[in-house]
């Protein structure tokens, strides 16, 4: 409420002091290893160890694919309660020059994963042929370039005139961002679609579902909050982001709510329209998951991934408390694992439910290089935008 | 306990609270800490819009309506489950589809459906019933000044006679020093 004002002094600006130096760089040592560990993982078994990568690979980008959405939204919607929180999400969407790197070996070993990237079967398949005016190399070039282009440009220049305005203070930051956010949207909406459909969908080109943008936009918006949540935590855990409160533990509690809902209404509608039409070219996805051992993964995410949140985060005192919050939160990037484990992993072992050891090395590696790269960003810039015109607004947040 | 005064004829009347008129959100939200501080009651604050954080400024604890809400998603999803299962399971099992007689997925919307209606019709109804709404008049409405500016640029406190805390000589001035003009004294009928 702006007019008791008179008492308020703005929080000074934040930096990171604690030395991770050490943590960061032991970080990267693991991550590398792991990785290594996985490339002669993958010289023993290709096609395995490339589909555990690209596992790993689509959980992180998902993650840092909502944490962009989540930035956009705050500025499209002018919101204030976010603004503390908001250079979190920036900082995460910003290792989607990471991601980038990462994709280059599922692009050299395309044809173990994408059986349409081989020459040899649009020879032969005549659907394959039907779908070449969208599922051909050129334009699948052009699609990649779109993606991380935008994702990397975006949120860089995102964060760029965020921290631009820490040191400046000026108000035109705030406008050209709110500015760009509406026509970020819709490139967000069309990555985020199109990537889901080339890396995910394709796996099986035989295979189609007109939700599977909205599916894995849905785990993504989730999974980035629950991220961001963890990070606040830890930072608040540390002495850090002081004037944050139970507040916007709350709000924060609500969208990952709100987005554990929708994941289970998108993932629900899918699931109900394949089954009641009973198209085989539909109903192939949900039949290699739904037998054998597969099953019971399927009725775990089930439970997991809604059930148990939903009924957790269901009373208000649990979201209005950063710990509670964050004990949900590392459960549900678990679940987000477990979701995309479950979107990929059958597509290989069609014989049940199994782990190999690249699933985990893969994701070590990954998480590893991710978190050192972050400590590089985290201490690049201060914690929040100390000079935002809203700071104002969002440390007095009432709701 | 019923306290009277006397009207502008004279009359005795019965007095159902002290109103008191404050210039501003912050004043009135200031005033609010100090009257939660002081331990009353039987008392309401009245603005134009909504002032945030003043349940806390009031005191006032956590609502029941959540709790009415979760009564009625209950509700919802039992009459969903039974609505569905009883007769296409029991009554009139059919095949339809080549689906079994008890398909969960198909009865999925309506559980969605029917628990979210009946959440709604809960928190509703169950806000009236917490409200005691609706009522055709209230006491408060005896008081002209409120009548004027209560829904336009007014903001007051009213404390009821009722309210153990309520003392004829004290209160006033309570109000008084907590920057309220208009100290009004408000009839029952």
């Amino acid at each position: 409420m702006s007019d008791h004002s008179h008492t308020f002094t703005p929080p000074s600006p934040e930096r990171l002091t604690h030395d991770l130096d050490r943590v960061s760089k032991i970080s990267l040592a693991i991550g590398v290893i792991a990785l290594i560990s996985s490339a002669v993982g993958g010289y023993c078994d290709r096609v395995q160890a490339l589909h555990s990568y690209l596992f790993a690979f689509m959980y992180f980008y998902t993650i840092m694919a909502g944490a962009f959405f989540w930035t956009i939204l705050h500025h499209a919607v002018d919101a204030n309660w976010s603004v503390i929180v908001r250079r979190q999400f920036e900082n995460v969407a910003n290792l989607m020059g990471v991601m980038a790197v990462g994709f280059i070996p599922l692009f050299i070993f395309r044809e173990d994963i994408w059986k349409w990237t081989q020459p040899s079967e649009l020879a032969h398949s005549v659907l394959l042929q039907e779908k070449h005016g969208y599922l051909n190399m050129p334009f699948f070039i052009v699609r990649l370039i779109f993606y991380f282009g935008f994702f990397t440009g975006a949120a860089y220049f995102y964060r760029k005139l965020s921290t631009a305005q820490d040191s400046d203070g000026s108000i035109v930051h705030s406008w050209r961002l709110r500015w760009w956010s509406p026509l970020s949207i819709i490139g967000f909406g069309l990555a985020i679609t199109f990537s889901a459909l080339d890396w995910l969908m394709a796996l099986d080109y035989h295979w189609y579902s007109t939700m599977w943008g909205v599916y894995i936009f849905a785990g993504s918006a989730q999974s980035s909050m629950a991220t961001c949540i963890l990070i606040v935590f830890l930072l608040r855990k540390a002495g850090y982001l002081k004037p944050l409160s139970g507040e916007h533990a709350h709000i924060m509690g609500k969208l990952l709510f709100a987005f554990t809902v929708f994941w289970a209404y998108i993932a629900f509608s899918q699931y109900m329209l394949i089954w009641y039409a009973n198209i085989p070219e539909e109903t192939v996805f949900f039949i290699k998951r739904n037998n054998g051992s597969w099953t019971y993964l399927s009725v775990f995410l089930v439970a997991g991934h809604f059930i148990f949140p939903f009924i957790y985060l269901l009373t208000q005192a649990v979201k209005k408390s950063w710990a509670s919050l964050s004990v949900i939160a590392v459960w549900i990037l678990f679940m987000h694992g477990v979701d995309h484990f479950w979107i990929i992993a059958p597509v290989v072992r069609p014989d049940g439910f199994s782990m190999r050891w690249t699933d985990f090395t893969s994701f070590i590696g990954l998480a590893g290089i991710l978190v050192y790269v972050f400590i590089r960003i985290l201490g690049s810039a201060g914690l929040f935008p100390a000079r935002d015109p809203r700071l104002n607004d969002c440390i007095k947040l009432t709701n | 306990m019923s306290i009277l005064a006397k009207n502008s004829e004279g009359q005795s009347v019965e007095i159902y609270a002290i109103g008191a008129e404050f210039p501003s959100a912050a004043a009135v939200f200031e005033a609010a800490q100090k009257v939660r501080d002081q331990g009353f009651k039987w008392w309401d604050v009245y603005s134009s819009y909504p002032i945030h954080g003043m349940d806390a400024a009031m005191g006032l604890g956590k609502s029941w309506v959540s709790a009415i809400s979760l009564a009625g998603a209950a509700t919802g999803l039992t009459t969903a489950v039974l609505l569905q299962t009883i007769p296409s399971v029991f009554i009139y099992p059919m095949i339809v589809q080549g689906k079994p007689y008890f398909s969960l997925p198909a009865f999925f919307p309506i559980m969605f459906e029917l628990t979210v209606l009946f959440t709604a019709f809960a928190t509703v109804f169950g806000m009236f019933t917490v409200n005691l709404l609706p009522r055709l008049h209230h006491p408060i409405f005896n008081w002209e000044r409120f009548c004027q500016k209560a829904t336009d640029d007014g903001f007051f406190i009213v404390i009821e006679v009722a309210d153990p805390r309520y003392s004829e000589t004290d209160t006033p001035k309570l109000l008084e020093s907590l920057g309220a003009s208009n100290i009004t004294l408000i009839p029952r009928d």
